[in-house]
């Protein structure tokens, strides 16, 4: 019951910010979909030019399996290998370090947390509703994705479902980063920190999973990277898996349960 | 009688600076506590400690609902939290909330817990403050953000209450409310532990004080005792003057001056510092004509300074 009114002043609390990520996402989505027919298009001509790239840049840039002018090879390449998580994970981050230390650094909390509601009470429905946005935020852009695809042929050898297993699964890594976020903020009241550590994962995954094909001895920064959990799955074209989803789930959940035990025997810094 | 609220040598330590050093106190039923010290002396952290945003390094804090030993001693227990009221020194909330919202909230989670209290009793508690609740809370004004902050610790009639600095940014006529609705709450025999560096006060609400300073307890006593022996400065206007030397064997006279002031008709303005009651004073000045007395306030650091000299003595 306390949770579910921590949930519904948080919504009545963020709601603005939270529409206005959801607006911009679903036009962002629109906007990468309209670029495609120029670029299928150019035909051959881009495809050549994308394989006189270094090998590196290829990876870097989700351009080495499928070529960038078939729909699914322009829709991993440019929206789900980059600009889409990424601008989800923005604003999951933006959430994440509000939710404690956010609060903690201005003050809020202390008064919050002088009604009668337990602190792990707080921090567990406030995840819950970071989680939630998120999904919200992945499901209102996937829906423009799936509705506005065939317009631009882009729904080509995609399964009716592969826009919402490709949204759940990008869930799942985004989540994952997110949690380091909440966790690190919850566990030591530094918005800072929690952001630099939440950014410096999410970089150093996405940069293992690029290394990691590029040479064999770094193989194994595919088993450990989630954004490798996420791209290498074939997110579009495969239903959810235990790694592609049920893994970056659960290690969301551990970390940020991670977190609120150390908020609830830590000193406030109020 | 059992206290409400207890601290045993309470201690919180930081790495560079003693925030608490061995702080004991009781706040009992039916009693106002004033807990007084400069910004800095320790007195929101020995609140933070009481009510579990901080961890004492050693030492115990204790909260007890008199009547309600289920409840048990747990100040983070929300069925504990609902009986005790606090209002933060630095008081934040959500800036976009209006004051309806805020206290919305507060009420739904006292509520989940079975607590008597509704939005009948914040309306009253608004009405009382003369406050709107229709507005956000970052176009108000700093005396009515403190308002809000003042009704959230009044909801629910809490059997203790944890006031920091309740009076800050509120103009004379809203101070009388609050300590108007602070004594209603004394009388019905809630506990109330108010911190203030304002002396006046202490002196017009608190049963009790304690001093803090530099984080030690250096007076723990009623606070008919303390203002028994502090001073007092008057700006004595008389229509025939005394010779100071006169008034300086007075009893509690510690010093007596003339001041320069705009006199009429030859009348006289003495500045006169005295210890203690003033009576022996008054007695001497009636015969040379007391045209009018303006108290000055006494600054809290003598009371520190006297408190410690006393402790030290």
């Amino acid at each position: 019951m306390s949770a579910l009114i921590v949930l519904r002043q948080m919504l009545l609390e963020r709601w603005r910010s939270i529409l206005a990520w959801t607006v911009s996402i679903a036009v962002l989505m629109l906007v990468m979909l309209v670029f495609y027919p120029s670029i299928r298009d150019s035909g051959a001509d881009f495809d050549a030019w994308i394989q006189s790239l270094p090998e590196s840049a290829r990876q870097t840039f989700g351009l080495a399996e499928a070529s960038m002018t078939s729909p699914i090879g322009y829709l991993i390449s440019q929206v789900y290998s980059n600009i889409y998580p990424l601008v989800v994970i923005i604003m999951t981050f933006s959430l994440a370090g509000w939710a404690i230390a956010g609060c903690e650094a201005d003050g809020t909390l202390e008064t919050t947390l002088s009604a009668p509601l337990r602190r792990w009470v707080l921090a567990v429905a406030r995840f819950i509703g970071i989680a939630l946005a998120g999904l919200a935020v992945i499901a209102i852009s996937t829906g423009v994705l799936a509705l506005s695809a065939p317009f631009f042929d882009l729904d080509v050898g995609l399964p009716g479902w592969g826009f919402w297993a490709a949204g759940l699964t990008m869930w799942g890594l985004v989540m994952v980063y997110t949690a380091v976020v909440f966790a690190v903020g919850a566990a030591t009241g530094h918005r800072t920190w929690a952001l630099a550590a939440g950014s410096a994962l999410a970089v150093i995954g996405f940069l293992g999973q690029v290394f990691a094909s590029l040479a064999e001895p770094l193989e194994f920064l595919q088993t450990i990277s989630p954004w490798y959990w996420f791209l290498g799955n074939d997110p579009l074209t495969q239903s959810p898996g235990w790694v592609s989803l049920a893994l970056p789930v659960t290690l969301a959940l551990v970390v940020a349960g991670a977190g609120v035990v150390v908020f609830e025997r830590r000193d406030l810094a109020v | 009688m059992t206290a409400a609220l207890e601290t045993r040598d309470l201690i919180k330590r930081y790495v560079n600076v003693v925030a608490a050093d061995g702080v004991s106190l009781a706040v009992e039923p039916g009693q106002v506590y004033g807990l007084l010290g400069p910004n800095g002396a320790g007195k929101s952290t020995v609140i933070r400690c009481c009510l579990g945003y901080l961890r004492p390094t050693s030492g115990s804090t204790l909260i007890r609902v008199t009547g309600s030993p289920s409840l048990g001693n747990d100040v983070r227990n929300p069925r504990l939290r609902c009986r005790v009221g606090y209002l933060p020194g630095d008081l934040r909330l959500e800036p976009r909330m209006t004051g309806r919202q805020i206290t919305a909230f507060h009420v739904s989670l006292r509520k989940a817990y079975g607590a008597p209290v509704g939005e009948v009793d914040v309306d009253r508690l608004a009405a009382r403050l003369d406050l709107d609740l229709s507005r956000r809370f970052a176009t108000l004004s700093k005396g009515n953000r403190q308002k809000v902050g003042v009704l959230l610790a009044l909801l629910g009639q809490p059997d203790l209450l944890v006031l920091d600095e309740p009076t800050t940014g509120l103009d004379p006529l809203v101070q009388d409310v609050v300590l108007d609705l602070i004594r209603e709450h004394r009388a019905r025999g809630a506990a109330i532990l108010l911190s203030t560096h304002i002396l006046a006060e202490a002196e017009a609400i608190a049963d009790r004080v304690g001093v803090l300073s530099r984080g030690r307890l250096v007076t723990d006593r009623a606070v008919s005792d303390l203002m028994a022996t502090a001073r007092q400065h008057l700006v004595v206007t008389l229509r025939t003057s005394p010779h100071d030397g006169d008034l300086r064997t007075v009893p509690g006279v510690v010093s007596a001056s003339r001041v320069a002031e705009a006199e009429t008709d030859g009348a006289e303005t003495l500045s006169i510092t005295v210890e203690g009651s003033a009576r022996a004073l008054f007695d001497r000045l009636v015969p040379f004509g007391i045209e009018r007395i303006r108290s000055e306030q006494t600054e809290l650091d003598e009371v520190f300074h006297a408190s410690v000299e006393e402790g030290a003595a």
